[in-house]
């Protein structure tokens, strides 16, 4: 492909060969070319203060580049070899860094920021590896050449058109915490604070760590730049590029970090949030996804979820449960049009818990209403071609929720309603200072040509299967190439590209040139180990990984590696790990998954291991063992298989217990999420797997795995007479088999489900929709209920099972438990009693501690059944739930005791709030469509239905008689 | 000789007993006795076939013989590990420990059962009466008795459990006080202790997670009188592994490593000082016995250096080092049964979940401030330690268990007994610091030309950095010169003189050299003295 002439190179194909200048740059026709635009040509100056181009020497100030010369480390990394050639080996070993492609720049960048940046590359993005070329020309003369480039790249498209998309309020917050912790601010810039670790929402800390970073300083040089991107792109453009950055950006340097398309949507969104700020905002049109409401309250049915007034707004790709802010009391109403492309008849599907509700038009399709576990439902309506307005409400209110719409039809497969098959009308996103640019062809045709004769060609290829430009300048070999004049002038002439170099920088660069004609550089051949320090440096490897006590987050950015859920593991949780004698510790196929297949197995750390491509970094799979290794063999002795039964055993929660913190397979461990063990024994190699359970703490400063064989003895020494040696095979050996393994003793977590069968059944836990002090009960007869100790309330009733106490009693017990039983009920929330002034007096906000009440406690009686007891000042209640088993179903029977010294006149008991309240004339209150009570109240008294804020509350008054009162209420459902 | 272990796998099963009672007839013929007795004392008709826990016992009995006959180590000799046969299918996780007046032991669990137990204090234990007292209760770690009731200590409130008819069950749950509050995380945890002389628990809550506190209290301690009474008394606490007293009545709790933490850490709850981590500090304004809320400790320092600008930060009384000593410190008992536990009259016994072993620690008070020293003690436990109680006999229950935290001794759960043999180990008995160095004390008599040689001894100092990150590395090693060992006269104590004695380290002394008048080594060579105080 390439041609070396004595000291002069020719690149790409086609350009014509000449013989260089003394400045290392030759301009071929350039007066020529330039003659159209009346060119006049200034001289610039060292005055002309530039920001300093950013390179990998800067972003890892602890770079060592071993006895590489670090100005050796820039000629790869400015990718200087693009005009000065030199042989294909030193290319290779310099990790010549190629410039973007701009096939398709005309899609990917706005023609206003292409402008912008051409004008003065280095102030439009300080840190830009990008010359300025154009430094000589007079402004005019500048300005009218940018013109004509501008129309030549803008004419360089894919041809896609820009539908625009609308911000939402998801996408943002998910862009943001993304760019934040997926390890984009490795390298480049952070734009707000860390986002908190689950877990952890810790004022004094974060207040330490903003302190920390204002500190250190937010904008620095040590950050690979970023454009001004609200004016640069669109955000499908940023997404698409994110995706798949290599596509666009040859060199490898800004690597894939395996998003999936919504991330990639995100973080695009989020980069160019200024887009959807300030007052240019766009014109309403019809734009993918769906308008939705957002609603907080404890919703029965779908009637109440449509009275109730929004808390917040948005726009959604598709219609799913996302758009919650929490998981319980919520509801969502989804609004847009459906796009049909073939008339016909269509069948909707929802599968909800609780209830759903979908309209096509006026017509309710699924009704899937009511409170109830995951349920499905479906409906059938005919549709022509066209568009038709559909609307979808969800609610969840206790326990577990689920959300889920389907739709089949003519040409359409049973599944989700994709976002091209929606639509709304909303504002979309669109570039900053946006203009109505139409290409010329005659100033495109301009531009092409100056693409070639300014050298913009030398470094920009067009990309695979597009028409490459030929650049029309030639420079000098690298060889043979002066350390003084040329771009590394203090002031270099028109023409002669200009960079922003450090003084540093230039130094570096001279003095390796200088070598270079010495031939001290030619001739040494650099180490292996050298290289890959290079390759660590080139590709920022160090930005996160140490290796031999160079390189791991600094201060400035540690705070960024979080992760990414509660695992409890320290800094193993968040940190990547150290690359010291990696090559010792993992085999080559799995160092190469992680490098070029995206293999990950810490599922904890949110940062991920981008993906750089395998012709960049596919070699230091082997490059790392042959470093590492220096020499060991790499093979390894077969275990032995009959020792597999032992190393389950050891590996089980009654053996060592591996399973408490590791996972196996698809089984999550029983506490923390430590690597999988089924993937360990083609991750590790043997030897330092033995090394390491010897004395994990010797392999991996700092870990959390415990030694099991402390001094080299065996803690168990009832397994394999306490040989450490052959526990140690026993443990590689079971693992060795992988997946296909019996599952390790202990792991499996099955259901618990507590059945009361001579007597009732206690379970004091966290137990959703019941709070955090709940006291569930339940009854043989299959009857049970749940109090809410923290505020006095009898909360939740249901039915059949009583509950499973599986997630409570394996692992560390975390989360919390609903009821296992199906018709749940959810009773009054709030103060169960109180004095009202009137009969129209509100009933008190405050509850529990902070309403005047105190837990008592509970008393049981021979049957077993509590009877809870609290107070409230000087009054004493009891409250006895007592199930009932009729003929048909069982039913709760409720007694209230009061007893007070003082007078109760005026004291109420709230009985039930809700939507709505009904009395039928036997005096029985259908509440909701949920249950219905019914009383034994003292002569003449009786309950009162009243309107409360937009509801209503059932209210029976507490009458005493010689200082107690009773009330027996009924609670069937 | 058959190997000890092979045996009791095979006689694991009833099937197998008779096949071991034809080969190895003495073991299995005793077992066989004692459960045929049991049978008698149980129900007459009960044969060994049907009885319901008839493998467990065998294997206890199995156990205990050979553990007697062929102790296991070196320490087996001196204190003994006993432990419980469990009632079936149960899962009997031990999170509180109390004896009761009558010779039963309570037993709070993780799942929230209490149980009594009877018959605990037989050699061999092998056939415990358990009564399930109560169950239910939400996860608790600490039992106390007064009076007739039982004070359990739930995550979210201490409860009076009192049995009004006599019949071993509770019927009265009663809130003595629900003063903290709880937010539904698993890691908010409540250890609470036994009465003090003023009629007061001390209950010790765990942080909302690692780092911060989101309700009430979380991460402070608060002591609870027997009438509801709850008063905060330290704010600092991380994520405590066990809360108990000394022989004078002052009460400690252990620390785990973590933010704050640099590793785990016993310390003295003073009321109205600040334990470390400044996560719950923001309610001083609910705590107006407390006075102003401290100021934040500066991470990334030491613990001794931001003791200086912090009044109230309380010092490490012992640091536990990392790996070396333990992953978890817990439980605290004191031995306070003059002498029925052996040499270490007062000192405290702490245990580690992680490691399953029980550590020794000996303090001393200097300067009004606590600080000491750590040796090894007992390890080999059979699941990771919780709760600890001593028997008026002296001997010590352990609880244990290794659910969501593994730990060494690689059984779910245990209820074990560690009995005194009546023999005294070769041990280092106490470590005082000097002005100028160390006074040791040994529970034998020394030989002066060993223990009077400074080459006996090794010593390097180091700690942990004081920082709001998980953990830390161990920080600031030296190697301070010991100058001269001085054997007293009656040769039961050696003086050491010391050039560099480091204020705010963890001072590693090695015995190694050290031998009893009989040539006996030191049955722990080791010890992990914590220096924050040199007396005048």
């Amino acid at each position: 492909m390439k041609q070396h002439s004595s000291g002069v190179s020719r690149r790409p194909a086609g350009r014509s060969v000449r013989a260089g200048s003394a400045l290392g740059l030759a301009v071929v026709c350039s007066i020529a070319s330039l003659a159209g635009f009346g060119i006049g040509v200034r001289s610039s100056t060292a005055a002309d203060a530039q920001p300093l181009v950013v390179s990998p020497l800067v972003v890892s100030p602890g770079l060592v580049t071993g006895s590489m010369h670090r100005g050796e480390f820039l000629l790869g990394d400015l990718g200087c070899l693009h005009c000065h050639e030199t042989d294909e080996a030193t290319e290779r070993r310099l990790f010549h860094k190629k410039a973007p492609y701009l096939g398709e720049v005309g899609s990917r960048v706005t023609p206003q920021y292409l402008r912008a940046f051409l004008m003065n590359p280095h102030g439009e993005k300080p840190g830009t590896p990008m010359p300025d070329l154009l430094h000589g020309l007079d402004i005019n003369t500048r300005a009218r050449a940018v013109e004509a480039l501008v129309h030549f790249l803008a004419s360089q498209t894919h041809d896609q058109k820009m539908s625009g998309v609308e911000a939402d309020a998801y996408h943002l917050d998910l862009g943001k915490k993304l760019y934040h912790t997926v390890g984009c601010v490795a390298c480049h810039e952070a734009q707000d604070d860390p986002p908190p670790a689950p877990g952890k929402h810790d004022a004094t800390a974060d207040a330490v760590r903003r302190i920390r970073l204002e500190q250190a300083g937010r904008q620095d040089a040590t950050s690979v730049p970023l454009p001004k991107l609200a004016y640069k792109t669109t955000a499908e453009e940023l997404a698409r590029f994110l995706l798949d950055p290599r596509a666009a950006r040859p060199s490898g340097r800004m690597p894939s970090l395996n998003l999936n398309p919504t991330e990639a949507k995100a973080i695009a969104m989020y980069l160019l949030r200024d887009q959807v700020k300030g007052e240019d905002a766009p014109e309403p049109k019809l734009i993918e996804g769906v308008k939705y409401t957002y609603h907080e309250a404890g919703f029965g049915k779908i009637e109440d979820l449509l009275k109730n007034p929004p808390k917040s707004r948005g726009s959604a790709p598709t219609i799913s449960a996302k758009p919650r802010k929490r998981d319980n009391n919520f509801g969502l109403i989804f609004q847009g049009v459906l796009r049909v492309e073939n008339a016909g008849k269509y069948k909707f599907h929802t599968r909800s818990d609780d209830g759903s509700m979908l309209w096509i038009g006026d017509k309710k399709v699924v009704d899937n209403d009511g409170q109830h576990g995951a349920q499905d439902r479906s409906g059938e309506v005919d549709l022509t071609k066209g568009t038709h307005p559909i609307r979808v409400a969800y609610f969840n209110a206790g326990g577990p929720g689920a959300f889920k719409v389907h739709w089949e039809g003519p040409g359409v497969r049973r599944g989700e309603i994709p976002s091209s098959a929606l639509a709304h009308f909303g504002q979309a996103m669109k570039p900053l200072g946006s203009e109505d640019f139409e290409v010329d062809p005659e100033l495109a045709e301009r531009g092409r040509s100056l693409f070639g004769t300014l050298g913009c060609a030398s470094c920009h290829e067009m990309g695979p299967g597009k028409t490459q430009i030929a650049s029309q300048t030639v420079a000098k070999n690298l060889e043979v190439l002066g350390s003084k004049g040329g771009c590394l002038d203090d002031a270099p002439s028109a023409l002669v590209p200009r960079y922003a170099f450090s003084k540093e920088m230039l130094a570096n660069l001279r003095k390796s040139l200088v070598d270079r004609k010495k031939s001290i550089v030619a001739n040494s051949t650099p180490k292996l180990e050298q290289g890959v320090a290079h390759a660590m440096g080139a590709y920022n490897c160090y930005a996160c990984h140490e290796r031999d006590k160079v390189g791991g987050p600094g201060p400035k950015r540690a705070d960024y590696f979080l992760p990414s859920m509660e695992a409890d593991l320290g800094d193993e949780a968040r940190l990547p790990p150290s690359l010291t004698g990696v090559g010792r510790k993992l085999k080559e196929p799995w160092l190469e998954a992680v490098l070029v297949s995206a293999g990950t197995t810490r599922p904890y750390i949110a940062t991920r291991m981008p993906q750089f491509g395998e012709s960049h970094v596919g070699w230091l799979a082997k490059a790392f063992g042959s470093v590492d290794l220096q020499g060991e063999p790499a093979t390894e002795k077969s275990a032995d298989p009959k020792l597999a039964k032992d190393g389950r055993k050891l590996v089980g929660n009654k053996g060592l217990s591996c399973v408490s913190c590791h996972r196996y397979g698809k089984y999550d461990s029983l506490g923390i999420p430590a690597a999988d063990l089924t993937q360990m024994t083609k991750r590790v190699r043997k030897e330092w797997f033995r090394s390491f359970l010897l004395d994990p703490e010797s392999e991996k400063p700092g870990t959390r795995m415990p030694q099991f064989w402390p001094g080299g003895k065996a803690v168990r020494d009832d397994i394999l007479e306490g040989s450490t040696d052959r526990q140690i095979e026993a443990i590689w050996s079971y693992l060795s088999k992988g997946k296909v393994a019996k599952v390790p003793p202990g792991i499996r977590k099955v259901g618990m489900e507590l059945i009361p069968e001579d007597e009732p059944l206690i379970y004091r836990h966290f137990i959703t929709g019941s709070g955090n002090r709940a006291i569930g009960v339940g009854y043989p007869e299959e009857v049970h209920l749940s109090w809410e100790a923290n505020r006095q309330s009898l909360a939740l009733a249901w039915k059949g099972s009583f509950i499973d106490a599986s997630k409570h009693r394996s692992g560390r017990g975390a989360g919390s438990q609903g009821p296992l039983g199906t018709s749940v009920i959810k009773l009054v929330e709030g103060a169960p009693i109180a004095f009202l002034a009137s009969e129209t007096a509100e009933w008190p906000k405050e509850s529990g501690k902070a309403g005047g009440f105190r837990t008592g406690g509970y008393r049981l009686d021979k049957a077993r059944r509590p009877t809870f007891f609290y107070t409230l000042g000087d009054i004493r209640v009891e409250d006895f739930p007592r199930p009932v088993e009729d003929a048909l179903d069982g039913y709760l029977e409720r007694t209230l005791t009061f007893r007070s010294q003082k007078s109760l006149d005026g004291l109420w008991f709230r009985a039930a709030k809700g939507g709505s309240i009904v009395e039928s004339a036997s005096g029985t209150f259908q509440v909701d469509n949920a249950y219905k009570l019914t009383f034994q109240l003292p002569e003449g008294a009786k309950a009162l239905v009243r309107d409360s804020g937009g509801s209503k509350e059932l209210l029976v008054p507490v009458i005493a008689k010689d200082g107690v009162a009773k009330i027996v209420e009924v609670i069937r459902w | 000789m058959v190997s000890r272990k092979m045996k009791i796998r095979t006689l694991s099963s009833f099937a197998a007993i008779l096949i071991a009672f034809t080969t190895t007839a003495a073991y299995a013929e005793e077992a066989l006795k004692y459960v045929k007795k049991d049978s008698r004392d149980a129900t007459k008709k009960a044969t060994l076939e049907n009885h319901p826990n008839a493998d467990a016992r065998i294997n206890a009995l199995l156990e205990y013989r050979l553990d007697t006959d062929f102790p296991k180590t070196e320490e087996d000799r001196y204190y003994r590990i006993l432990r419980l046969p469990l009632p079936e299918g149960v899962q009997f996780e031990p999170g509180g420990l109390e004896y009761l007046p009558d010779g039963r032991i309570a037993v709070s669990t993780r799942i929230g059962d209490v149980y009594l137990i009877g018959r605990a204090f037989e050699e061999p234990p092998y056939r415990p009466e358990y009564k399930l007292y109560a169950s239910g209760l939400h996860e608790v770690l600490g039992l106390s008795r007064r009076g007739k009731s039982l004070y359990a200590t739930q995550r979210g409130e201490v409860t009076r459990l009192t049995d009004l008819d006599g019949d071993d069950r509770a019927d009265l749950f009663e809130v003595v006080s629900d003063g903290w509050e709880i937010n539904g995380d698993y890691h908010e945890y409540a250890f609470g202790s036994k009465f003090d002389k003023d009629g007061k628990m001390w209950i010790v809550l765990c942080l909302t997670g690692s780092f911060s506190s989101q309700v009430l209290f979380r991460g402070w301690a608060v002591t609870v009188s027997a009438d509801g009474k709850m008063t905060p008394v330290c704010s600092g606490i991380r994520s405590p592994g066990g809360v108990g007293h000394n022989a004078e009545g002052d009460f400690f709790f252990t620390d785990n490593q973590g933010p704050w933490n640099g590793t785990s850490i016993l310390r003295h709850l003073q009321p109205g000082m600040f334990m470390g981590h400044p996560g719950g500090n923001h309610w001083y304004k609910d705590a107006p016995n407390m006075g102003p809320r401290p100021k934040d400790p500066q991470s990334g320092s030491r613990w001794h250096v931001e003791m200086k600008k912090i009044p109230e930060l309380q010092n490490p009384a012992v640091y536990f080092p990392y790996r070396k000593m333990g992953q978890s410190a817990s439980g605290i008992c004191c031995d306070e049964s003059n002498g029925k536990f052996g040499p270490f009259k007062n000192q405290l016994f702490v245990g580690d979940q992680t490691h399953s072993t029980v550590m020794r620690v000996f303090l001393e008070k200097i300067k009004g401030r606590y600080q000491g020293v750590c040796f090894p003690f007992r390890q080999g436990f059979g699941s990771g330690i919780v709760p600890m109680v001593q028997a008026p006999d002296g001997s010590m229950f352990v609880g244990s268990t290794a659910r969501g935290w593994g730990a060494r001794g690689g059984r779910p759960y245990a209820l074990e007994r560690l009995v005194w043999t009546g023999k005294v180990p070769f041990e280092v008995h106490e470590m005082r610091a000097k002005p100028d160095g160390f006074e040791l004390t040994f529970t034998k008599p020394v030989d002066p030309a060993t223990a009077g040689k400074v080459e006996s001894y090794g010593l390097k100092t180091y700690t942990y950095p004081y920082q709001s990150n998980y953990g830390g590395p161990e920080v600031d090693h030296t190697t301070p010169k010991i100058l001269e060992a001085k054997v007293a006269e009656d040769a039961k104590s050696v003086r050491l003189k010391i050039d560099g004695l480091q204020i705010g380290h963890i001072h590693e002394m090695a015995f190694s050299g050290v031998t009893s008048k009989e040539g006996q080594k030191l049955l722990h060579p080791i010890g992990y003295y914590t220096l924050f105080y040199l007396p005048d």
